[in-house]
This record gives C-alpha cells, structure tokens and sequence, in this order.
C-alpha cells in the first residue's frame, strides 16, 4: 500500500515539472568528516534541459540563512566539492557530490541549482564540519561512523555475558575443591 | 554467602543475555520517505516600459509559486553576468505597506502548500526605481535587460 501511495506522489511529481521548472530534493546536505576523508552524497533533480550547478560558502563557522552572505568559494576555504557542474536532464536524475578537507572546522555553503532556461533557481544548504583526524579519533571515529552502534551494543553485552559467565565457572570450580 | 553471590551472578548472567537477545533479535522494518524537495516558479519576463532618471516605473506583480513540500526563502538575484547599473535599483515589496527594499537586501518566506502535492503562490511587487540613480544615462538605452534569478532555499 505504501508503495502505491509513493508511486502516485513520484507521478504527481514528474507531472509537476513542467519544460523550466526545477525540483530537487533534499533541501540541505549535512558532512560530518575526518580530516582528509571524503563523504558523498545524492540529490535528486526533476526538470527538463540543460541544468547549472555552483557552490558557494560563507565564512567559516557563521552560520546563516542569507544567501548574500555567502561570497566565498571553496578553494578560498581550501575544501573540495565534487560534482558534474553542467548536466542535461530529461526528467528525473541523482547527482553525487562529493566533499573533503584539510582544515578543521564548520563550513556553510550552498550548492546553487539552476535550469539554464528558468528565471528561478534553487539552491540547497551545506552544512559541513571537518574534525581532527588523530589516532584516537581515526579508531573510534571510523567504528562509530560506521553505522555500527548496534553491533557495540551486542558485542558490549555478549562480551559481559561471556565474562560473567566465566566467573561463574571458575566459582563453581572452586568450590568443588 | 556463596549460594546469593552464585544466585546474584546467575541473575545478572540471565539479564544480560537477555538484553543481547533483544539486541540482536532485530524487526526490520522499510519504508519509502519521501525528503524534502524545493520547488519554484516565478513569472518570466517583466517589461517596465519606458522610464527616466529620477522616477519610478509602474508597479508590477509577480507571482512566485511554492511547489515544493517544505517552507522556503526566495531571494532575487542580478545576473552576475550584468555589467550596468541600472538594474541594481529594482526594488521589492511582499505588501504595499512594507516599504521598498532594493534587490540586495530582499528576501521573503513563502509557506509551503498547505495540502500534499498542492501550490502555493505568493505575490510580490517589483518596481525600477530611479529616484537616486546618480549614474550617467547616455542617449537611450533601448530594451535594455538582464535576468533576475529567484533563487529558493529551504527556511
């Protein structure tokens, strides 16, 4: 049923694209990395023609909703964004993009999306942030970003069962002597 | 002594293999969300007409339509490919009371649609405002032009 209902909500949406309209999906791209890594992620475009894409970022750590502050571009900042920056599109596509760098820190920007036809744009908030890449946090960073939580917990209870377990035996032991 | 350690321990044994089980015994369980999306519309040409230094051209309505499914800011923005300075003095109003704000420092909050899958359009009035043009106009600049991108963002 879930389905069906999604299907009818995707047919309204191509329905809704009209030759210059755009629609993307989603509104904003949270990065969380190590520095040095790469993160990727996907945004789904609707429209029909030739489409534009640029970024731009604010100052670092500033955080604002004012697309005038942002003025700034990336190599600026030192970051690198990824991404095909002059698609056609007939219909429907996703899109990767990709960030990484080297400094730490929070950054802001927006990935501004444009059909080259249209009078009207869309542009989608990037909040990224670049944590230290010691040792330490290597380790516990790449365990607990990788989507792993559950498997700590388990591991964390059949660990303590196991060793109580133990301790039992060897009390048993013990005691029989 | 030893027979409550013993029992204490095989509690805490039965317990905590308890809550692994319920650990690991998962329920998966799928859907198919939907994410945000941003989508506009705005009418496409406005033709100001004839205007001169130092006056104010006719009121014009545009209409900028939300169909997306989120609450979005609109911000109209020059080409960065204009070169004149004309332009720079379109000035905006979400209502006739507010007063003007020249493109630059305007932005408006339009609601997303109240029903799923429906529209929702605001109006907005745009005029060229040459009352403190200070720039030279030499002879007649005939249908001069650029493009005004209403740029969307998710508020």
């Amino acid at each position: 049923m879930k389905k069906i209902y999604f299907f009818i909500f995707f047919i309204f949406l191509v329905g809704l694209v009209s030759s210059e309209e755009i629609i993307v999906s989603p509104g904003e791209i949270n990065f969380d990395i190590l520095q040095g890594q790469i993160s990727c992620k996907n945004i789904t475009i609707s429209s029909y023609g030739e489409i534009a894409l640029k970024d731009k970022w604010g100052e670092k750590w500033s955080a604002t909703k004012e697309l005038s502050e942002y003025f700034l571009s990336k190599e600026e900042l030192n970051l690198h964004l990824d991404y095909s920056s002059d698609i056609f599109i007939e219909n429907k596509t996703k899109l990767s993009i990709c960030f990484s760098g080297e400094d730490i820190g929070r950054y802001h920007g927006v990935l501004l999306v444009k059909n080259k036809e249209s009078k009207s744009g869309i542009g989608i908030w990037l909040n990224a942030t670049i944590r230290g890449s010691s040792y330490t946090s290597r380790l516990t960073g790449a365990f607990l970003n990788s989507e792993n939580k559950a498997n700590f917990s388990l591991l964390f209870w059949l660990s303590f069962t196991s060793l109580l377990l133990i301790l039992v035996f060897v009390f048993l032991l013990l005691k029989k002597k | 002594m030893k027979r409550l350690f013993l029992l204490v321990c095989l509690s805490f044994a039965f317990l905590s293999f308890i809550s692994a089980v319920e650990t690991t015994d998962l329920m998966v369980v799928t859907a198919d969300v939907v994410g945000d999306v941003i989508g506009i519309e705005v009418t496409n040409e406005v033709d100001f007409g004839e205007i001169s230094k130092g006056s104010i051209s006719s009121r014009q309505d545009i209409n900028i339509t939300n169909t997306g499914t989120i609450n979005i800011k609109v911000t109209p923005e020059i080409s960065e490919d204009y070169s004149g300075e004309i332009f720079n003095h379109l000035s905006f109003q979400r209502v006739l009371s507010d007063p003007k704000k020249k493109i630059g420092n305007f932005s408006i909050d339009i609601d997303k649609p109240s029903s799923s899958g429906g529209v929702r359009t605001q109006k907005v009035y745009m005029y060229l405002d040459l009352t403190e043009y200070s720039g030279d106009i030499v002879g007649d600049l005939e249908d001069h032009q650029t493009e005004v991108v209403f740029w969307a963002t998710s508020n």
